[in-house]
């Protein structure tokens, strides 16, 4: 595909995601959408290291856990506004993700999956079971929503708060897009494909794959974040390994290593399993299927396939 | 260039290399044969960083390198081309040898990039290709072509005739001569003795884990020992 036409379809997404809140009636699809954006936000962080760097990272959701706590936590016991609080959440959780990637990035492949994987458990036990601090299973709830810099903007209203967060996936998607097409970028690709050949070249591969860890946990704390102050209420059960789990889903069915499957795999994650509500019992079963045939069917993701279609058709032509 | 005194280093506890002594002067040429299990891999991972030295020393131009990492021993300017055609598959020929050249700073990478493309035209020909989509002979110049990008004071080549056709072999051989030519100091692991020899200014015969014989190409092609056991005469 030509770059124009690429461009032509990001602008064409983005209109409809504008338009969005005026062609939806039903207010529960507006709030659908808002989760699949924070998703979309954790996903993009989810593809940095898994699908340009190669490394699956299973703690995703745990991560996302420490950016909805700490912005909370740091409302409630410090009083900073809430814009501070979401602002300092990646930093917080890039403090995390430092302390566990340093050691768990000199493991490869399963390996590395299975000790993320662990941390997301711990990250899970300790919210559970600190209780004087995060409450426990509990929960906390009446997380204060964002004030409005003008009184227009009323974030307690689900269509501002949308927007917002429609603002924010597009900058950090900006952000990935930057990364990706950086220097650094060019070494996570090659990580990905050959990572002894990369340290043949005189390149330390472990500080980027550290780089490119830490980025994805500060998009998935900026993502906690932004869901904490939306649901107004959060508890350990939302940042399991099960959460983890659908964000990696979203960057396979949408298409790994590519901007846009992060975009449409988060609202085929956040969606999907809604549409399957009418099998009642059999929904879970459905959605686990669909996903097995997804991925051995279109192993390259829902993009890998339009971008085979359209070689197919440009080449018929 | 290269000076190696007393070297031993090995895995865990147990001790492949029993203290090696190994020079490669400026612009020499120099092989290192031997059989399987003779220490071969574990010299070249013990020069390019990947394991540390149990004693020893390693110098390049005087500084020692010995127990630095991998990549800190690269920017020193000892690039290696590992054995097994190793590619970025995904990324085109041109990406590639951008890659090679991706610790340095200076401008001259544009006319290295003309200057390997006109060493190998089938490069030129392929560069805007997938390198996994090209023929095993076409990734090793490829492998090969990358590694000078890096611009090394010494070039490591670990087997490059390994899993290649007779013919590719051959090919292979004719363009590490051609960069012998070009004056680039060279320490070439193989084990296709004749070939290595060949090309060789001098050449070491590792046995054991130590060095058993050392001389000019010519020497040890023509040594009897070196005849029977490794060129099949």
């Amino acid at each position: 595909m030509t770059r124009i036409a690429v461009s032509l379809l990001y602008a064409g997404a983005l209109v409809v995601l504008i338009a969005l809140p005026q062609l939806i009636s039903v207010k529960y699809y507006l709030h659908l959408s808002i989760l699949a954006l924070i998703w979309l936000i954790v996903s993009q962080g989810q593809n940095l290291i898994q699908g340009y760097t190669g490394y699956v990272s299973i703690v995703g959701a745990g991560f996302m856990g420490i950016g909805a706590y700490s912005t909370t936590l740091m409302g409630m016991h410090l009083g900073l506004p809430v814009w501070l609080t979401i602002l300092l959440a990646p930093p917080m959780t890039a403090v995390f993700a430092l302390i566990v990637g340093y050691p768990s990035l000199r493991m490869k492949g399963h390996y590395f999956a299975i000790v993320t994987l662990a941390f997301n458990l711990v990250i899970f036990i300790v919210l559970l079971n600190f209780t004087e601090l995060t409450q426990g299973e509990a929960g906390i709830t009446g997380i204060p929503k964002p004030a409005g810099w003008l009184e227009a903007l009323n974030f307690r209203d689900r269509e501002v708060y949308y927007y917002f967060v429609l603002a924010v996936a597009v900058l950090t998607t900006g952000i990935a897009w930057a990364i990706v097409r950086s220097r650094v970028g060019q070494i996570l690709m090659a990580i990905r494909q050959n990572e002894d050949l990369v340290g043949a070249l005189g390149v330390a591969a472990w500080k980027y794959k550290l780089f490119a860890f830490v980025a994805s946990a500060m998009f998935a704390g900026l993502g906690g974040a932004l869901y904490a102050h939306y649901q107004s209420f959060i508890n350990p059960e939302v940042f399991g390994v099960a959460q983890s789990l659908d964000a990696i889903l979203a960057v396979i069915v949408g298409g790994s290593g590519t901007l846009a499957g992060p975009m449409i795999g988060a609202f085929i994650v956040i969606f999907l399993p809604e549409y399957l509500r009418f099998a009642d019992s059999f929904r879970l079963i459905i959605y686990g299927l669909l996903l097995v045939l997804a991925t051995i069917f279109m192993p390259r993701g829902i993009v890998g396939l339009a971008q085979d279609l359209g070689a197919r058709i440009a080449g018929r032509r | 260039m290269l000076e190696v005194r007393g070297l031993r280093a090995g895995y865990g506890a147990i001790e492949v290399l029993h203290g090696i002594d190994l020079d490669v002067a400026e612009g020499e040429c120099v092989a290192l044969i031997g059989a399987n299990g003779a220490g071969k891999t574990t010299t070249l991972k013990t020069i390019c960083g990947l394991l540390a030295p149990k004693a020893g020393t390693i110098r390049l131009r005087g500084r020692e390198i010995g127990g630095l990492s991998g990549h800190a021993i690269v920017r020193e300017g000892v690039t290696m081309c590992p054995e097994g055609r190793q590619v970025f598959p995904q990324m085109s020929v041109l990406k590639n040898l951008r890659m090679g050249a991706y610790a340095r700073s200076d401008d001259g990478q544009a006319d290295d990039l003309e200057r390997m493309m006109d060493m190998f035209p089938i490069l030129r020909e392929r560069a805007h290709q997938a390198a996994g989509t090209l023929s095993g002979g076409e990734q090793e110049m490829l492998a090969i072509a990358r590694a000078l990008m890096a611009r090394p004071k010494l070039c490591i080549f670990d087997e490059p005739s390994l899993g290649l056709a007779p013919k590719i072999v051959a090919e292979v051989a004719a363009t590490l001569g051609r960069i012998r030519e070009m004056g680039m100091t060279i320490l070439l692991v193989e084990q296709n003795s004749l070939m290595a020899l060949r090309l060789a200014d001098r050449a070491y015969l590792l046995e054991a884990g130590e060095i058993v014989l050392e001389g000019t190409g010519q020497e040890l092609q023509s040594h009897p020992d070196v005849a029977k056991a490794y060129l099949g005469h």
